[in-house]
């Protein structure tokens, strides 16, 4: 089965209703078409792409344990959202604690390097890793809901649900983290941000 | 127009949300004003870029969605969850009231009704010692025959006459008489 977009799923009550049941088929459908925006969630809250597959399994993990309890099923996304926030942030607080090992930071640095010369073999000045510089710089607030606009193309509705934030909101915090990203990009301070 | 609300609506046009209104009203804006058109041209670069990032980044990075979830399913098993049936809140009530009426009487019968006293007044034991038998067995055969012909009388508050007797076999026996009956009563000789 392939990662697919985030889709209208009319049936997805449905399918929660079948999962809390110990239907297998219908949590991995589940959990398949929300993938990419809890991908890039997840992403937002630890900044780095090689740690968002062992967060994507413990979230879900935490699904598969808690599907039982989730009372309304329609409100399946924003439930799942709460789930995604918490394990990713348990996991950066546990990275966080972890012990840094000589061996990770020698070759932390040996990859450093590598990548600066092939940053210098390509483009210093490479836009789209500015761009990624820019939204990692973003609030949390803005750089979440930017990257799930991004990452599965949602609608600022589907946005809305799955954040549980108004409509309005989802709109305003997207103008202002274009505004933000492309200021940073251009060195403009980030005092003109529409206040809309 | 205000350049704050042509922002917003270039945002709306980039995620294909804007309304055919709106359309109209960004369009005679981006006519009349050279500012709002660079800012559209940014932005769309920004927008296209951005898509183009997130998909390597992100969406096409690390194992396949499934894979994930399958490895996840074999870490923890998922279980049907147990049917609950659902009450009303009145019903809910009269069931807890219910159940605390059940508890209550069960607790008052083993707690409270266990010390009333029975109606049967107890035996009156002192008037009728064990008698050991007179060397007339016999007659003691003949009495704790007539006796074992007799229904026994449940709830019995009269006088009571014991006869301890050795049998034929060697055991001995407590005999029942009851004097009301017509029976008479033992004789008693000697110390107990």
């Amino acid at each position: 089965m392939a990662m697919s977009s985030t889709k209208p799923q009319p049936n997805e009550s449905a399918l929660v209703c079948a999962a809390r049941q110990g239907d297998q088929e219908a949590i991995v459908k589940l959990l398949d078409s929300n993938w990419r925006w809890l991908k890039g969630l997840a992403y937002n809250l630890l900044g780095n792409p090689d740690d968002v597959d062992e967060v994507m399994q413990n979230i879900c993990i935490l699904v598969i344990q808690k599907v039982g309890t989730l009372r309304e099923p329609e409100r399946f996304r924003p439930w799942l959202t709460t789930v995604a926030r918490h394990a990713a942030l348990a996991y950066r607080q546990q990275r966080s604690q972890r012990p840094i090992q000589l061996d990770d930071l020698l070759l932390a640095q040996q990859q450093a390097t590598e990548n600066e010369n092939v940053a210098e073999v390509l483009d210093r000045e490479d836009t789209q890793q500015k761009i990624l510089a820019a939204v990692r710089l973003l609030p949390e607030k803005y750089g979440e809901l930017f990257i799930m606009k991004y990452v599965d193309d949602l609608s600022y509705n589907q946005i809305s649900e799955i954040l549980n934030i108004p409509v309005t909101t989802v709109q305003i915090r997207l103008v202002r983290a274009r505004r933000m990203i492309l200021n940073h990009l251009t060195g403009k301070p980030n005092d003109k941000v529409p206040r809309t | 127009m205000n350049p704050e609300l042509t922002e917003v609506l270039i945002g709306k046009f980039l995620d294909s949300e804007i309304t055919p209104p709106e359309k109209r009203l960004l369009d005679e804006e981006l006519k009349q004003n050279p500012q709002a058109r660079q800012l559209l041209q940014e932005l769309q670069q920004l927008h296209q870029q951005t898509q183009q990032v997130f998909m390597r980044e992100i969406a096409e990075q690390g194992q396949p969605a499934e894979q994930i979830i399958r490895q996840a399913l074999q870490k923890q098993p998922l279980m049907a969850r147990r049917r609950r049936i659902r009450l009303s809140p009145w019903l809910h009530l009269a069931a807890n009231v219910a159940a605390g009426f059940v508890l209550g009487f069960g607790v008052y019968h083993i707690f409270v009704g266990s010390n009333t006293p029975e109606v049967i007044p107890a035996p009156q034991a002192p008037e009728s010692p064990v008698v050991q038998a007179n060397p007339a067995p016999k007659e003691i055969h003949r009495i704790a025959e007539d006796l074992r012909s007799r229904p026994l009388l449940p709830g019995k508050t009269g006088r009571v006459d014991y006869y301890l007797y050795p049998g034929p076999s060697g055991s001995e026996w407590l005999i029942e008489a009851y004097p009301d009956t017509g029976v008479e009563t033992a004789s008693y000789h000697g110390d107990l």
